[in-house]
């Protein structure tokens, strides 16, 4: 009587085997599930009413983005039109800086069968993105383009030229990467003339800048030594409290992240010793949206960096006339 | 309770958990998710066929298959080990698993591909029992068996905290603590031909084994005089489940519980002989994943719950109550 059970076990395995057998034939068919041309729209109601029109598509390819980064490049690239649907977290203000823009858009939880339904022609995803999602989404035919973080200032431009050759979008790309190149030939300029603040940037859990980063670039573009950096991190780059007061910075720079939501994250920039810190240190928020993505948007947060650091100096200077006896 | 009465017992349980089984399944195929919720059936005619056949049915296959694995070597393992704690993780099949996927995403292989990510659990469930055959030796003694696989799974969680430890990136460790909780969102149908070879012949360890567990339940020697020597019972036991379970971690991140549960759900009412139990756990454990699989997509909109936080949501208060009932009926 066992035996009959486990023979009915097995029988059941395979028959659910050769329907997926069924189902690899049907995908090396290569057939795609209907293409854009002779199907007009499907998917839900769009989420938004404000939804921008998809009627000029024209010969652009419309796009799905399903990661917080690549949501941003896609919006800072692509024409309105293409958009199909971005990732959730890009319409939350702490995590995108792109938010009012992606709100307009159907939101989507990145899983296989809600981009099915908004059938776009490329998705854009992150290289850490699921990767079941993204090999599955290639199995069902679509083109599929995996963007890394970006580990530096220069990877912005690799990005924006990948996001804008995948969805035919390069010059909007180019003129970008100019108008950040311009950007930044400026931030170097003003470094010439100008002599580096030490700082330290204090994001949530205690995590500040590892070098190299992203995050690095834009604090030396803007005229700041990364204190922590020189003084050893691990790779990630935790930061313990006590060595801030080691090696106490003249800039501190509180990356603000849902500060006002309980989290052991942020209970680490309440700290007492750090907050006495803070009293005689010329402190400047940076919100921490503007820290995880690399994108034009980046140098928006090389401006505020630069502000805070001529703040610094000035700071400086007074001391310093203050510490030769009052001389202006 | 006598043998017939047993015996029509089992009859009633597996009158009743096949078709639960496969109502799960159907249930499964046909409810999915959108941004937008829960939705019914397959969307537009124009998508329905790869929904269906691409995206539900390996989901739910998968369901099917780790859940019944999960249920049927947790059987296997507590009639063997003669232990009601006994489960699938505990021979360190499971943790291997996790440690070789976990070790993939630390290279930064995962990034390549879907595949490499199985590949390396099913690499770290085969060293793991390697390891525990060359612990414990060949003619070793449960108690060994027992505590070597303790130490394994110490030495892959150990590792494995070390390894998130030195992922490449904050993204990468994340992406790899998502796995360890388990899920099968996205899984194609090239996962299920990768884990059900593994599988099969786990399975058919396990069934070959059945005979000698009963066996063992009168003591080691009285197995032996049966003609059931208990080191061949134990081998194949610990072969099945190996193989079995580190397929299924392999391909879907580790899912606690069910393997833990889905007997002492059942002996009440199949009885404690483990040759009866083995089937009705498997379709037990495969419909209570199935369940559970299909519970995260009726969750309001959002994010994908991990399905091994709901096997152990649903599973705990369960046993739980279990444990309460059996306390108060020993205990009264």
């Amino acid at each position: 009587m066992p035996k009959r059970k486990m023979l009915a076990v097995l029988a059941a395995a395979a028959v659910a085997a050769a329907l997926v057998g069924s189902s690899v034939a049907m995908r090396s068919s290569g057939a795609r599930p209907g293409s854009p041309a002779d199907r007009p729209e499907v998917g839900p109601p769009r989420a938004s009413t404000t939804a921008p029109p998809a009627t000029r598509a024209g010969p652009l390819p419309t796009v799905a983005s399903i990661n917080l980064c690549t949501d941003q490049l896609v919006l800072s690239v692509a024409d309105p039109s293409q958009i199909v649907t971005l990732s959730w977290l890009s319409a939350d203000p702490e995590e995108s800086t792109l938010a009012d823009a992606a709100a307009r858009y159907p939101l989507n939880y990145g899983s296989a069968e809600e981009i099915l339904r908004f059938d776009p022609d490329i998705v854009i995803a992150g290289v850490y993105t699921n990767a079941f999602t993204r090999a599955l989404l290639r199995d069902l035919g679509y083109a599929v383009v995996d963007i890394p973080p970006a580990n530096a200032l220069e990877d912005v431009e690799t990005h924006l030229r990948q996001v804008g050759a995948a969805i035919g979008r390069t010059e909007r790309a180019e003129a970008l990467i100019r108008e950040m190149r311009a950007r930044i030939a400026r931030h170097r300029r003003r470094l010439e003339s100008a002599a580096p603040v030490a700082a330290v940037v204090v994001r949530p859990g205690g995590f500040t800048v590892e070098a190299p980063s992203l995050a690095h670039d834009m604090m030396t573009l803007a005229g700041l030594r990364n204190l922590p950096a020189e003084h050893g991190l691990d790779r990630w780059g935790s930061l313990s409290v006590e060595t801030l007061l080691h090696h106490p910075p003249e800039l501190l720079v509180v990356a603000a992240y849902r500060s006002d939501e309980a989290s052991l994250a942020n209970a680490v920039l309440a700290h007492p010793a750090l907050e006495r810190l803070a009293e005689r240190t010329v402190t400047a928020e940076v919100p921490g949206s503007m820290w995880g993505c690399g994108l034009p948007g980046s140098l928006d947060a090389v401006a505020l960096l630069e502000r805070a650091a001529d703040e610094a100096r000035s700071a400086r200077t007074l001391r310093t006339s203050r510490a030769a006896g009052g001389v202006p | 309770m006598n043998g017939a009465a047993l015996r029509a017992a089992g009859g009633t349980a597996w009158v009743l958990l096949v078709p639960l089984m496969l109502g799960a399944a159907l249930l499964s195929l046909v409810i999915g998710r959108t941004s937008t919720g829960p939705t019914l059936g397959f969307g537009d005619a124009a998508i329905a066929g790869p929904v269906l056949m691409e995206i539900r049915l390996p989901r739910t296959l998968l369901a099917l298959l780790v859940g019944g694995t999960l249920g049927l070597s947790g059987a296997a393992l507590q009639g063997l080990l003669r232990n009601p704690l006994a489960e699938p993780g505990l021979l360190g099949a499971s943790s291997g698993a996790a440690l070789g996927a976990v070790l993939v995403f630390y290279f930064g292989l995962a990034a390549a591909d879907s595949l490499v990510l199985p590949l390396g659990g099913v690499a770290g469930s085969v060293a793991a029992l390697g390891l525990l055959y060359g612990l414990a030796g060949r003619r070793a003694d449960l108690v060994t068996i027992v505590l070597a696989g303790i130490a394994i799974n110490a030495l892959a969680a150990a590792l494995t905290s070390l390894a998130l430890n030195f992922a490449p990136s904050p993204y990468a460790a994340l992406e790899i603590l998502f796995w360890m909780l388990g899920s099968l969102a996205d899984r194609s149908a090239v996962h299920v031909w990768l884990a059900l070879p593994l599988m099969l012949p786990g399975w058919l360890l396990i069934g070959a084994a059945a005979r000698g567990l009963d066996a063992l339940t009168l003591g080691e020697e009285t197995a032996a005089s049966l003609g059931f020597p208990p080191a061949r019972t134990q081998w194949l036991v610990i072969g099945g489940t190996a193989l079995s379970v580190g397929a299924a971690v392999a391909v879907t991140g580790v899912i606690g519980f069910v393997g833990l549960v889905v007997p002492h759900m059942l002996r009440p009412w199949v009885g404690h002989h483990p040759r009866r139990l083995l089937a009705p756990c498997f379709a037990a454990g495969a419909a209570l994943t199935l369940l559970a699989d299909v519970a995260i997509r009726l969750m309001p909109p959002g994010p994908e719950l991990k399905l091994g936080v709901v096997t152990a949501l649903i599973g705990a208060p369960f046993f739980l109550q279990l444990i309460l009932k059996h306390g108060r009926e020993s205990g009264g």
